[in-house]
């Protein structure tokens, strides 16, 4: 499953009404979740801006992929290698 | 061919490869189609986006510093001509999201959704007679979240996303009369006119074509499903160019202008989310999140790959590019930090190497074990590519690289780190290569970081949904799970 998880924006300060916007203007469908601290435990490729970032688990709950910014390719590849 | 032979590398030397690499990742090289010509930003820039042509200027909008006016007239030396921010919602940030022109150049249509930076949505008119001193002549506040827009004739079109297509009457002084709105659209991101009909790049619905005969009472002719995410689109001649997000590039036929038919695309490696087409160059110019790229539409039933370019900044520093423009043979950028200047030579053929991911993070991986990462060497230019030699740490074991690579083609690297002590692990590697202006290319590899990394189980961390309701990853089904971190901005 997909999970989208709002790491808070500038300064954390980024509430329900502009996330149900973003949901509304990006036609976003999958299941979304505040982040309560999860952000800080991965060890990112690099730490620059800290969104969009991505994470791949596989069934066995081991992270296979973790990336900064959007590399489709790679992530598709990710994806695949885990269905 | 044989695979190019290792060499062994001190940590130190490929840290300072990696920044001087960076530095010079796109000198002009005569055999290349693309190179850079200027730049122009810095740290204090931020989150550019649409940019658009207005004869000798280039306007682009960014998130927090509004409109801005650039000199272009040589594109090698981009000068400031002026900037300006918007009030609408009283937003803590000057911020524009879209800009056009009208066909005199002496109009600008801006616009912005809402989100945590701008809190109600907006379109404003901009007087640009004087480029050196431009003025707001008017702001209007919607409930919409509008999006792109664009000029046809005495209208202001406007995609408003789920509300679909807003008309207004541009009139004199800079007034808006809204005449006429549309439904039944998917997710309007953005719009173009031609005569009558508008077509309107729809999101997950694909194009969409507008009747605006009656532009007091709109009408929705056809919709054409697409891959992806339509999200800008231009015209030229009887076709249709689309950015649809990670499927790529899409050509659209519109010999019958009222019903368009799909006739190829082409996908990218990242997510196409605007384009612009270089009138004298027959060149198409797609903004694809990591690089810039040009495809030769000579042929107007072919998207040729030419090549692309990477954002010319550090490999230390996260970028995008999110806006783009050209004319004729220049292609302007908007990226995260920068306005940046290209020129496209059509006709000329080279290799172009790109390497995948962009930085390469290997499992946890202790002394005496082995951990193992991939990558995905492309040859995305015109001419035949040869892999010199590569350099790398020697904790890594680097197989499968080959001698050459035809244009178009891929192979994959598998990278095997043996690591001789408990460190933290940040190299690189270091493709050697004959494309012409990226004859070395550093991409970093990384591993036994502080954190969480690939190899590592996940926490049974609990979030919170919008719901209000917890939810702990061991209440997830037992499916592969993709973790998607994002900002509304």
């Amino acid at each position: 499953m997909v999970l989208g998880v709002n790491s808070g924006g500038l300064g954390g300060g980024e509430t329900q009404s502009h996330v149900e916007a973003f949901l509304e203007q990006t036609g976003i469908t999958f299941p979304v979740v505040w982040d309560d601290g999860s952000y800080w435990d991965w060890s990112w490729p690099t730490a620059t801006a800290p969104f969009p970032r991505q994470a791949v688990v596989d069934r066995d709950g081991v992270v296979v992929y973790l990336a900064s910014e959007y590399q489709g390719d790679a992530l598709e590849a990710a994806v695949l290698s885990v269905l | 061919m044989s695979a190019p032979s290792p060499t062994r590398l001190a940590p130190a030397f490929v840290a300072a490869t990696l920044l001087a690499l960076a530095g010079c990742a796109s000198e002009h090289d005569p055999g290349d189609p693309i190179w850079l010509l200027d730049t122009y930003g810095g740290p204090s820039f931020a989150e550019l986006l649409e940019v658009t042509v207005v004869g000798d200027t280039v306007a682009f909008c960014s998130a927090v510093q509004g409109l801005n006016l650039y000199d272009a007239a040589d594109p090698e030396a981009l000068k400031k001509q002026d900037s300006i921010g918007f009030s609408a919602g009283s937003s803590s940030y000057p911020r524009c999201q879209h800009v056009v022109a009208d066909p005199t150049g002496l109009r600008l249509y801006v616009s912005s959704h809402a989100d945590q930076i701008q809190p109600v949505p907006f379109v404003a008119v901009v007087d640009a007679v004087d480029r050196k001193k431009i003025s707001v002549l008017a702001e209007y506040n919607f409930d919409e979240q509008v999006e792109g827009l664009t000029v046809a004739g005495d209208l202001l079109l406007v995609a408003a996303h789920g509300d679909g297509l807003l008309v207004f009457r541009r009139g004199e002084g800079g007034t808006l009369d809204r005449i006429g709105q549309v439904g039944g659209l998917t997710n309007a991101w953005s719009v173009e006119a031609r005569g009558d009909l508008a077509y309107v790049a729809d999101g997950e619905g694909g194009l969409a074509v507008v009747d605006l005969a009656d532009p007091a009472a709109p009408t929705l002719v056809t919709q054409l499903d697409l891959e992806g995410t339509a999200k800008d689109l231009v015209l030229r001649g009887e076709r249709a160019y689309l950015a649809l997000g990670s499927a790529g590039v899409g050509l659209v036929g519109l010999e019958d202008p009222r019903a368009p038919a799909l006739l190829t695309t082409a996908d990218t490696p990242g997510s196409a989310l605007a384009l612009a087409v270089g009138e004298g160059a027959d060149g198409l110019y797609v903004a694809d999140w990591n690089d810039i790229r040009v495809f030769d539409i000579s042929d107007p039933d072919a998207l040729t790959l030419v090549g692309r370019e990477p954002l010319p900044l550090d490999s230390t520093v996260d970028s995008r590019t999110l806006g783009i423009a050209g004319r004729d043979d220049v292609i302007f950028s908007a990226n995260w930090t920068e306005l940046v200047s290209y020129r496209y030579r059509p006709g000329v053929k080279a290799p172009d190497l790109v390497v995948s991911p962009a930085t390469l993070t290997l499992p946890t991986t202790a002394v005496g074990e082995q951990g193992t990462g991939l990558f995905t060497l492309s040859n995305d230019g015109q001419a035949e590519l040869t892999l010199t030699a590569l350099d790398h740490n020697d904790q890594l074991t680097l197989d499968g690289a080959p001698g050459s690579l035809a244009a178009g083609d891929q192979a994959t690297v598998v990278v095997t780190f043996a690591p001789d002590n408990d460190d933290r692990f940040a190299s690189a590697v270091i493709f050697h290569s004959d494309d012409p202006d990226q004859a070395e290319q550093a991409i970093a590899v990384n591993a036994n970081g502080s954190g969480l990394g690939v190899g590592d189980p996940i926490p049974d961390w609990q979030w919170t949904t919008l719901d209000g309701d917890v939810v702990r990853v061991s209440d997830l089904d037992d499916s592969p799970l993709l973790l998607a971190y994002f900002s509304t901005f």
